[in-house]
């Protein structure tokens, strides 16, 4: 049955979540980031405090047990204040650790809910082939890992890494300490977030370290959900772009009266809404589908294609109304274009996208 | 999104048309012919026995106290297998507005005809000095209180279907010199009623499926006043609110997609690129905009307030309708334009379609006063 609407819980977890994440949002420490000179991640505090890391992990392992569409709709809220941390990644891994349920996964689970364990990866790009796999190799009954990764996000936030690796051909999943790795470079996005290239040098790891998951191919799942989950988190951006734009229509007036009385802003300014309203129902519902949903898979590049088209279109359309002040570093409406440029270049491009969805 | 058994109206509908509708048929549907009317009354009656016609409307008024995913379903098919039957005066536009404002005789008399899908609506909005300005009629509507009778006089014009229509609903000025938006009332006239005159418009696709009405001293009861005499500017909007769900859009759209996906194949250009990324991109438009029909159709079933997902879904809806039409039109380029290519039906039909879509963004509020509606009412933007 057809129904759009949000129930009271989820009512009160985004209105909670946008009240925390509100209290030290600040557009000039996100400039400053931008510019290289700090090095924050808003959000990420808030989100541990409030135990939203456990969100999509069971009851039965300490979580609140909630679905991926709610945990969607917390990444609105996350978008929209310009968080940053690795709140999706580890979110994900619980998602997809869950649906292994033994006592390893279980235990992982626990660890990472209560942030014992905080792990950063990159596999969506290695999956797609846009980043490096390294390679596992047996010597004498031990395994190693052999070979570099590149661009991978929140290193300092993290104690471990989950890699792509192949062992003879075969995808395997790695979790490995971070301690154990040599980091190689520091590179920034241009939002500022710090990217680290890593050398695992003939790691010597365990046969624990490696994901085994017969039910599902967990890179390709994790990739799939990971690039829905930075739809949501791009929605929100978007949110906060259209809002900056209708509160400066309003209160900006040229020729002695407010830029939202023209016909031209109100034309330009209700496509910014509508086309934010379809995209958001959009995502949302491709969150609601089941991950054994047959269709899920073409529905995520969908939406992938849709946000691509959408929202970057949104920000740079709000540059146009905005006029110089929009052109300016200081205003901070470029942070949003930016994050939303930087979610655009992740998860796969359009004829990837186009390829799965028409297979 | 569906359950089971909307899953499974959905294939009782398909098999309902299929009884009816020819084996490839390709054409828009064209009620002006007398044979597509012919196909249209047989569907509405078939509709009818099984109480299909308007599936969420209450069992007293020939429904089935279905949700509202049983109407999109609904009318989704219908547009899709672009089949004649699907009454869109009565069952979207007339019907949910007297289910809201009617009176106990209204709702008796004429949902009931509507579900007897034994008769044809019309609308008496658009006036030849009165097209986006709607508050602007000026056919007059006399009330003499005496006899409780409203005489009409003035002409109406674009009335999709007024050739075909036994009922009129019809927006008319019943206060002279009032404000715009006050002194209108909305009513129901019978379409055999002496002095109303129907002269068929040629439109730019070749059909006349629109006409203008003369009204000349056109006498109806004031039991036909929808809602309170003088006050129907709402309940006018509020019936526009209805009609822009834009689904008929979605299914038109989602044929033409298939077919041209399939076309694409046929013709072996599936696998260069530009034509991968443009049919997927067309994919995510479409089906991001039936999405916001949806939620259109849905929302107006939670609560009385005006929202702006009709306007939204209106805009959405027509819009990649007419992408994908283009697209379409540039893959068959000379194949669509040659009259007498009649071998390939995709390719004849698209342009006949395309031209006939230009309506889209014209009526039930153009597609700027969409925009005007959704600034100024939706994001509070001051005129």
């Amino acid at each position: 049955m057809i129904d759009f609407e949000l129930n009271e819980s989820q009512k009160m977890i985004i209105s909670n979540l946008d009240k925390n994440l509100e209290e030290n949002f600040d557009l000039r420490i996100e400039n400053k980031k931008a510019d290289g000179n700090k090095n924050n991640n808003h959000g990420w505090d808030e989100i541990k405090a409030l135990g939203f890391l456990g969100l999509l992990s069971s009851e039965k392992n300490g979580g609140l047990g909630l679905s991926f569409f709610d945990f969607t709709l917390t990444l609105e809220s996350w978008g929209s204040k310009l968080c940053d941390g690795p709140y999706l990644e580890n979110s994900i891994i619980i998602f997809l650790l869950e649906k292994m349920n033994n006592d390893y996964s279980n235990n992982l689970i626990q660890e990472i809910s209560s942030s014992k364990k905080i792990i950063t990866s990159i596999i969506s790009e290695q999956f797609i082939g846009k980043e490096q796999i390294p390679m596992i190799y047996k010597e004498n009954n031990e395994y190693f890992l052999e070979g570099n990764v590149k661009n991978l996000p929140y290193l300092e936030q993290s104690t471990d890494i989950l890699i792509l690796a192949l062992l003879d051909n075969e995808k395997k999943i790695v979790i490995v300490d971070k301690n154990k790795l040599r980091i190689l470079d520091e590179n920034k996005t241009i939002t500022g977030q710090s990217l680290n290239d890593i050398n695992t040098e003939k790691l010597l790891i365990s046969k624990n370290e490696i994901i085994e998951s017969k039910e599902f191919e967990f890179a390709e799942f994790y990739s799939m959900l990971f690039t829905l989950a930075k739809c949501a988190e791009s929605v929100g951006i978007a949110s906060t772009v259209l809002n900056m734009t209708i509160e400066y229509v309003k209160n900006r007036e040229q020729f002695n009266k407010p830029l939202a009385s023209f016909q031209a802003i109100q034309h330009s300014a209700s496509d910014m809404y509508t086309k934010l309203s379809e995209t958001r129902e959009f995502v949302r519902y491709c969150s609601k589908l089941s991950i054994d949903d047959k269709n899920m898979k073409k529905y995520v590049s969908l939406a992938k294609i849709k946000c691509d088209e959408e929202l970057s279109k949104i920000a740079w359309n709000s540059h146009q109304i905005h006029g110089a002040i929009g052109f300016t570093w200081d205003y901070g409406l470029h942070l949003m274009t930016r994050k939303l440029l930087l979610n655009k270049s992740l998860n796969g491009d359009s004829l990837l996208h186009s390829e799965i969805q028409l297979q | 999104m569906f359950s089971k058994e909307e899953l499974n109206f959905r294939i009782q509908i398909n098999s309902l048309i299929d009884k009816f509708l020819p084996k490839n048929w390709q054409k828009y549907p064209d009620e002006r012919l007398d044979e597509d009317w012919e196909l249209s009354k047989k569907i509405k009656k078939e509709l009818a026995k099984n109480n299909w016609i308007a599936p969420s409307w209450p069992k007293k008024y020939g429904g089935l106290d279905h949700n509202i995913s049983s109407s999109i379903i609904l009318s989704e098919i219908f547009a899709y297998r672009m089949s004649p039957g699907n009454d869109r005066f009565g069952v979207r536009m007339i019907g949910p507005t007297l289910l809201k404002y009617g009176s106990e005789y209204q709702k008796e008399k004429y949902l009931n005809e509507i579900t007897s899908g034994e008769v044809q609506w019309c609308q008496g909005y658009s006036e030849p000095n009165s097209g986006s300005d709607l508050a602007s009629v000026s056919t007059k509507g006399d009330y003499d209180e005496e006899k409780d009778e409203i005489t009409i006089n003035g002409t109406k014009v674009w009335t999709t279907l007024g050739h075909r229509a036994d009922r009129m609903f019809i927006l008319v000025r019943t206060l002279q010199n009032s404000k715009r938006h006050e002194g209108l009332s909305l009513v129901i006239l019978d379409m055999s009623d002496p002095g109303i005159k129907v002269n068929p418009i040629k439109n730019v696709s070749g059909s006349s499926s629109f006409n203008e009405i003369v009204l000349t001293n056109v006498k109806t009861s004031g039991k036909n006043i929808v809602g309170k005499l003088h006050e129907g500017w709402m309940v006018a909007l509020d019936l526009l609110n209805f009609e822009r769900s834009g689904i008929d859009y979605i299914g038109w759209a989602e044929r033409c997609l298939d077919d041209l996906e399939k076309y694409c194949k046929d013709i072996d250009i599936l696998s260069r690129d530009h034509i991968k990324i443009t049919i997927s991109s067309l994919r995510a438009n479409l089906e991001s905009a039936k999405i916001m029909t949806y939620k259109a159709l849905w929302i107006k079933t939670k609560d009385e307030k005006i929202h702006m997902e009709p306007s939204m879904s209106k805009l959405l809806a027509t819009e990649i309708n007419i992408k994908i039409h283009d697209f379409a039109f540039e893959i068959l380029s000379k194949n669509a334009t040659i009259k007498d290519n009649n071998h390939d039906d995709f390719a004849s039909r698209i342009l006949k379609n395309r031209f006939f879509f230009i309506s889209g963004g014209i009526l039930g509020g153009t597609t700027e006063i969409q925009k005007n509606i959704i600034a100024q009412r939706g994001l509070g933007l001051s005129k």
